[in-house]
């Protein structure tokens, strides 16, 4: 009885709404960036001991090129109305003096966890501009806290002064149609209904692409893109 | 006419006609910090329309109250372009912090719309009484929740990630020194100290830790923090004196320096020729000197948070907003887009001391920067070369601080150079080895020097005991690229090496006691007799 309540549930997620995919790419050669010098603090590079230092992640390539930490929602065609809030918190930690994950998106009045799992100060910048900015010093006698933004804003940048090369992106939207791709490029936007929607794709460095694709009812439609270097 | 304007006056708004007066100059005619004077100010003035502001008693994230504004509409910040204006009435001053929340309406909107407005004012509680159990237990705390990181193990501004902080403005920002009391922007008192970490400076890489640190441990810290200097600069010193010891320490740990008497001298930058130093990297120097009649010891020492070696790459010099960071480059793909900087190199850290040549007269002091042709001057001059030894932590940083300490300790030679002017320095070949040693300890140098009173060479300072003995400071901090005349002096003060005390001094001034007291005997009995027969005389005159 349970499953079969559980199966009409997840049906009419998966097969009552259309469905944009896709996968990002990166159009060139490919290059890799440095490693990160974090001799500044020791708990930083202790992370690291033995293994590979991490590396920046404004370009995070996976097999073929695919392109990581791209934030992707629909830019267009959405209906005006509000749409519920989830319940469970977005969330970004600091972990080996990296931010975890790069790129995040939330929605509009989502609660937003930061946490600290290093055993060394961060200070959380946010430094938002159409939300309310903050800077919360989070010393190792604050591993949590909870934050919230009230207006969409993509993106705002957030940076640790303590190490400066901690640096990562929230992308706050005002609806739920928004991904952020992994290492292998893919995104996938679920629960549309049938529309013509714009689809915008965001880099901290490249700026924003966008698409236009139709979809009809319960369709599921294919839509990639590709950043390369521009040309000074 | 005139009445027409008059009444025109009185029609526009107050707050509007006081700010174009006296704030737009630097915050600009819109507000938004851009002003006539804006490239020649730093720190840049305040942009009003982020309504992001530094100087607040609210919490973190939230719109200052109006009578925080007032307040440095008032009081001026100190160590900023920012200038007192308490010559305007409190009824204009409060109509130009109304006309500057018009630039910000959108962000006070906002939070009003969102229930941050009015702002909430940070707790504060009641400041405990200072003891030094809480001053011990508020550097516990400084330790414990990284405030080392970037102001450093003993609060000068060098920790290690000092060097590399920017403000909003994507302009560099040093962290407080600490041990400069009167030079925190936001005030001394226990309670500005408490605010500033409590707040947070908006805009700034100083993070709020309301949330992350009790308040009993925000008060032990801001005893802590107090505690380590004064509020107010301390006065210039007219001269720095030497006593006569029967040896010269041989170094600078040697407990005859505890007893020799401190000066300060305060530094500036040099103005007067291009390049000009608008950001003084030293800004003063402490000094003492030891003389044994035959050579003199001077012992300086003055803040530098950054340890520099020329050629090192600067910490957060390079422009990291445009570098990729690509370990490998492919030229043809991406050269032309990376537009990369060479990082920023550092210059030496440098120190010198300078005299008028030959033998200085007191009311004749050289052209402060570096002399002239006819009224050249001595440097003696310290070059960090490099060779001073690095020095492993003591144990009580070892235990997770070890990153936070800088020390660096070796013997050094200085200089002696001849300037007839900035441009024309030549180092004496027939000089006198000036022998030194350079001790950089968590943000401070120590530098001790000694050198024969007096020497062959007429193109050096001749030291005479008893003499006032002009004596000038020259400090340059490699970090900023300070070097040759771009550096911070002092002005002219003078070195006296006390004259010995002369034996007979002790006989001539027991003879004249003596004698002195023979005098007054003989007066006092004088005195009497006289008043003895005053009686008589006056029976005499009587009758």
């Amino acid at each position: 009885m349970k499953l079969t309540a559980f199966l009409l549930v997840f049906l009419s997620i998966t097969s009552l709404a259309g469905e944009i995919t896709g996968v990002v790419k990166w159009d060139g050669n490919a290059p890799k960036m440095k490693p990160l010098k974090m001799d500044a603090d020791p708990v930083c590079s202790a992370a690291y001991s033995g293994g590979e230092m991490a590396r920046a992640e404004t370009l995070v390539l996976g097999e073929g090129n695919t392109m990581a930490h791209i934030f992707v929602r629909i830019s267009k065609g959405l209906p005006d109305k509000k749409w519920p809030t989830p319940s469970e918190p977005a969330e970004m930690d600091q972990k080996g003096c990296m931010y975890s994950p790069h790129v995040v998106g939330v929605m509009v009045d989502q609660d937003f966890k930061f946490v600290n799992s290093d055993d060394t100060l961060h200070n959380v910048n946010v430094k938002a501009t159409v939300n309310r900015g903050f800077n919360l010093g989070m010393p190792t006698s604050m591993r949590e806290s909870m934050q919230k933004f009230s207006r969409e804003e993509l993106m705002i940048e957030v940076k640790c002064n303590v190490h400066p090369w901690m640096k990562s992106y929230i992308g706050v939207s005002s609806h739920p149609f928004f991904a952020v791709t992994g290492e292998d490029g893919k995104y996938t936007i679920s629960g549309l209904d049938a529309g013509t929607y714009e689809v915008e794709v965001w880099h901290e460095k490249l700026g924003t692409q966008t698409q236009s694709v139709t979809i009809g009812q319960d369709e599921s439609k294919s839509l990639d893109f590709s950043f390369s270097m521009p040309s000074k | 006419m005139s009445a027409i304007l008059f009444f025109f006056m009185l029609q526009s708004d107050l707050g509007a006609t006081t700010y174009d007066k006296y704030c737009a100059q630097c915050h600009g005619e819109q507000g938004d910090g851009q002003g006539i004077a804006t490239e020649f100010v730093m720190p840049r003035p305040r942009n009003f329309t982020t309504g992001v502001f530094k100087f607040r008693s609210t919490q973190s994230g939230q719109l200052p109250l109006e009578s925080d504004l007032e307040k440095v509409v008032r009081e001026g910040i100190r160590g900023t372009s920012m200038p007192s204006f308490a010559q305007l009435g409190e009824s204009e001053i409060k109509a130009v912090v109304a006309h500057i929340q018009g630039y910000y309406q959108a962000v006070i909107d906002r939070d009003k719309e969102e229930g941050f407005y009015p702002p909430k004012v940070a707790e504060m509680g009641n400041p405990p009484k200072v003891t030094d159990a809480l001053i011990t237990h508020g550097r516990e705390v400084y330790l414990q929740s990284g405030c080392g990181d970037c102001h450093g193990y003993e609060g000068r501004a060098d920790g290690p990630s000092s060097l590399t902080l920017k403000d909003d403005y994507d302009e560099s920002i040093l962290p407080a020194n600490l041990n400069r009391g009167w030079e925190f922007r936001a005030g001394h008192e226990l309670t500005d100290i408490f605010r500033a970490f409590t707040t947070g400076l908006s805009g700034t890489p100083m993070a709020s830790f309301a949330d992350a640190i009790p308040a009993d441990d925000r008060w032990a810290l801001a005893s802590y923090v107090q505690s380590l200097s004064v509020g107010e600069e301390p006065t210039a010193s007219a001269q720095v004196s030497a006593s006569i010891v029967d040896q010269l320490p041989e170094s600078m740990d040697d407990p005859l320096w505890d007893s020799a008497p401190e000066a300060y001298f305060p530094l500036t930058g040099q103005m007067m020729w291009a390049p000009v130093n608008h950001q003084p990297g030293v800004r003063s120097v402490t000094v003492k000197a030891l003389h044994d009649q035959s050579s003199v010891a001077l012992l300086v020492s003055w803040d530098d948070p950054s340890f520099s070696v020329a050629g090192a790459e600067a910490p957060g010099g390079a422009d990291e907003e445009d570098d990729w960071g690509f370990e490998t480059e492919e030229e043809d793909d991406f050269g032309d887009f990376f537009d990369e900087e060479p990082a920023a190199q550092v210059d030496a850290d440098q120190f010198a001391i300078q005299f008028p040549s030959g033998f200085p007269a007191p009311n004749e002091r050289p052209y402060i920067v570096m002399g002239d042709g006819s009224n050249p001057v001595n440097l003696w001059r310290w070059v960090q070369d490099g060779s001073l030894a690095s020095q492993q932590a003591p144990a009580e940083a070892q235990s997770g601080h070890a990153n936070l300490w800088t020390e660096y300790k070796g013997n050094v030679s200085l200089s002696s150079e001849l300037a007839k002017g900035r441009n024309q320095i030549s180092a004496l070949s027939d000089g006198t080895p000036l022998k030194g040693s350079v001790h950089y300890l968590n943000g401070r140098y120590h530098l001790m020097v000694t050198r024969t009173l007096l020497t062959d060479s007429e193109d050096e300072v001749q030291l005479e005991v008893g003499k006032f003995l002009p004596i000038l400071f020259w400090a340059w901090d490699g970090h900023r690229n300070e070097k040759e005349a771009m550096g911070n002096l002092s002005a002219w003060f003078f070195l006296r090496l006390e004259q010995p005390v002369d034996r007979s001094v002790y006989v001539k001034t027991a003879g004249a006691a003596f004698l002195t007291a023979i005098l007054l005997l003989w007066a006092i009995r004088a005195a009497r007799d006289s008043s003895r027969q005053e009686p008589s005389e006056v029976v005499e005159s009587a009758t």
